[in-house]
């Protein structure tokens, strides 16, 4: 076996992507800059987005929590393009689960309406209790569905400045870090190269 | 050349020396090695390349890009574990935390007197183990990338009077920026994203972008490439057929996807061993909330673990995470989630592993997906419980307001008293709130195709030409983190493909 120049870098631009651009620094955009398509949001009938909508109003943090105007439609878009990543099999297990969350109010004789028709909190405290359920299916539909939707929820910027969270201007500052920490070994690469 | 979906429409057969499915802790070693040795190696990934300056802290982009069906896997069982993959050029190299550690002596020892074999033993695997260790710079982090939460973890030990072992990482100059599980930003993470496929790059490999392998191609009765189909970035249609031939095929998709792409070819039938031994390390997480702030994302994830009761089977050490990962742990929603995580400064992310003694078995099914079984049995049910009344009692005695418990039905502690009370009604396995990244044993290596997938050498018993090189190897679960020993086994195959074919 060989061990030759083992350098720890990205793949060189010779032999790189062909069409992919590889910037030559972090963005930290939301969006990543290196040229990556993200799926359209997987397919839903009306009648699950409404389901969906219900559950993630149910879901998501009430006030003081941040409700920024576009709330659930930014939470849909991103669950429904985990979905797309997801097995196909899964992503609809995933949509049913919207559906019998929707319908559980009436399925556990709580309420003659559907969880679209009640009130936030009523809707809040029917998914506690099925959470708590002795069937595993309901127990499993609301974890999964859950963990996407609060996934989301706290991925946004308005929740993370809510928080303290302020990754972007951190993550700056130790990238700016580490390149001081290998200016020493740059510069006699680079003076090797000059000579 | 990495190529992607839209090459695909002109070019679609591909010839080489090797081919390597996945680019993780198996494939890329396995790929590299042989591509420096001047072999001909074509590398065909499922996920996409995604290069450093790409990666960012943001998990409603990131985890769609880098994980395995945006972490929607699943381990069937008492109870329910998710699980996590990479599926992304470097593949769960490039999510995880970086821990190098080599498999303990112990296990080995046992790898050694199970197989037969001084091959698997401390002694055969000790230049490996240093190959892989000068290649990926596995040493100790710097202090000034430690954070608030780990002198926590530390000095909660201290206190404890428990021993830790300080982590030897896979980084070279990190400075701490705690976006491992999202891909490293600074580079400082190395990854085979950053270390092995760039090598095999530069030496002529080339790397196939977003193909889904479905079958080996066989014939008469030698294993000589594989098929697959390329997937639309668009629309995750799998709808451009795509072939690969050559004269070894290394299999390296980790535990759960090689022994599904095998089982379909009704292999393993000899040992009746493909698939079983599925081996899975589950986690359960004890998040502290502290009176002051700790900013836990501050500084390198994990500095050290907790290894007093590793005789015993359990590690504990902390993860911190970034709020859209904590919140889908987290068991509440509403506004019992915002009380909770509105702390998320004052949070310390702990957690508790167990070393299996029990394993599953991963099966094909009719939907195309696999089915991941396996459940907690009795004795690591009574780790669990023991490690999470450790380790929240650390907690406790380090001043935390209150600990956030793994059990579906009691989720919140205020005081050792109450936790106590907790962990006495704790007596059903489904109760407990599980997860897992680390995969292993469903390709076991062996001696004997009696009770064994593969021998010494990777090479399958019942498919010549055809090699697994990932955590599937493993005889027996190892206890801690596994890249480093699946880079070891990884450049082992090579050197005995490459001597093979020298010989030839």
């Amino acid at each position: 076996m060989t061990s030759g120049d083992w350098s720890h870098q990205d793949p060189p631009e010779k032999s790189g992507h062909r069409r992919l651009r590889v910037a030559s620094q972090v963005s930290l955009a939301r969006h990543p800059t290196d040229g990556w398509i993200a799926a359209d949001p997987h397919p839903m009938r009306p009648s699950v987005r409404r389901a969906l909508h219900a559950v993630i109003r149910a879901i998501v943090p009430p006030a003081p929590a941040p409700q920024p105007a576009d709330l659930v439609e930014r939470v849909e878009l991103y669950v429904r393009r985990f979905m797309s990543y997801m097995h196909p099999l899964a992503a609809f297990g995933l949509m049913l689960a919207f559906v019998l969350m929707d319908w559980a109010p009436r399925l556990l004789l709580r309420s003659r309406r559907r969880l679209q028709g009640l009130s936030r909190s009523e809707g809040a405290r029917i998914l506690e209790a099925l959470v708590h359920s002795r069937l595993e299916l309901f127990r499993s539909a609301v974890l999964a569905a859950r963990g996407a939707i609060m996934s989301a929820y706290f991925d946004q910027q308005e929740v993370h400045e809510a928080l303290g969270y302020a990754p972007v201007p951190f993550l700056r500052e130790r990238i700016e870090r580490r390149a001081k920490l290998l200016e020493p070994r740059a510069a006699p690469a680079a003076a090797g190269r000059a000579s | 050349m990495i190529l992607d979906y839209t090459d695909y429409a002109s070019e679609h057969d591909f010839d080489a020396d090797v081919v390597v499915v996945g680019t993780g802790a198996g494939g890329a070693v396995v790929g590299a090695e042989l591509a420096c040795a001047g072999l001909r190696v074509v590398f065909v990934e499922e996920g996409g390349y995604h290069p450093t300056t790409s990666f960012n802290p943001y998990t409603t982009e990131s985890v769609p890009r880098l994980y395995r069906d945006a972490s929607a896997t699943v381990i069937f069982g008492t109870p329910p574990i998710p699980y996590v993959e990479g599926r992304c050029v470097g593949g769960s190299t490039v999510i995880n935390g970086g821990m190098a550690y080599r498999a303990p002596e112990r296990a080995l020892d046992a790898w050694q007197a199970q197989v037969g074999s001084a091959d698997l033993g401390p002694k055969a695997l000790e230049p490996l183990f240093e190959r892989v260790e000068g290649l990926i710079h596995a040493r100790e982090q710097s202090e000034e990338s430690v954070g608030d939460d780990s002198r926590i973890m530390l000095a909660g030990a201290a206190k404890m009077g428990w021993r830790v072992s300080v982590n030897r990482r896979n980084q070279d100059a990190c400075v701490g920026s705690n976006n491992c599980s999202l891909g490293c930003p600074t580079g400082a993470k190395q990854s085979t994203l950053v270390t092995y496929v760039p090598r095999a790059l530069r030496a002529g490999a080339d790397c196939l972008t977003e193909v889904r392998v479905e079958r080996l191609l066989i014939e008469r009765g030698r294993c000589v490439g594989v098929s697959g189909r390329a997937i639309n970035p668009r629309t995750r249609k799998a709808d451009r057929a795509i072939t690969v031939r050559a004269r070894a095929v290394i299999v390296a998709c980790g535990a759960v996807q090689t022994p599904y792409l095998l089982l379909r070819h009704g292999l393993g039938k000899k040992s009746r061993m493909l698939g079983k031994n599925f081996l899975c390390h589950p986690n359960a997480k004890v998040v502290a909330i502290y009176p002051h702030d700790v900013q836990g994302w501050r500084g390198v994830s994990q500095v050290a673990q907790i290894r007093e009761f590793f005789d015993d089977g359990i590690l504990m050490a902390e993860n911190f995470v970034a709020p859209g990962v904590l919140a889908a742990y987290v068991p509440f929603h509403g506004e019992a989630a915002w009380e909770v995580m509105q702390r998320y400064n004052q949070m310390v992310v702990s957690g508790v592993l167990v070393e299996d003694s029990g394993s599953g078995s991963v099966s094909r099914t009719i939907f195309g997906m696999p089915y991941v079984r396996y459940d907690i049995t009795p004795l690591d049910h009574v780790r669990f419980l023991k490690g999470v009344r450790l380790l929240a009692t650390m907690h406790f005695e380090m001043g935390a307001e209150y600990v956030v418990l793994p059990f579906t039905d009691r989720q919140i502690a205020h005081s050792i008293d109450e936790l106590s009370r907790i962990l006495e009604k704790q007596t059903k396995r489904d109760t407990l709130e599980l997860f897992t990244p680390h995969l292993m044993g469903t390709a076991r290596m062996g001696s004997r195709p009696a009770d064994s997938v593969v021998g010494l050498d990777g090479q399958l018993w019942e498919l010549p030409g055809c090699y697994v090189a990932d955590a599937s190897l493993f005889p027996t679960a190892i206890g801690v983190n596994p890249q480093v020993t699946i880079m070891a086994l990884a450049t082992r195959i090579a050197e005995r493909l490459e001597l093979r074919r020298a010989a030839a």
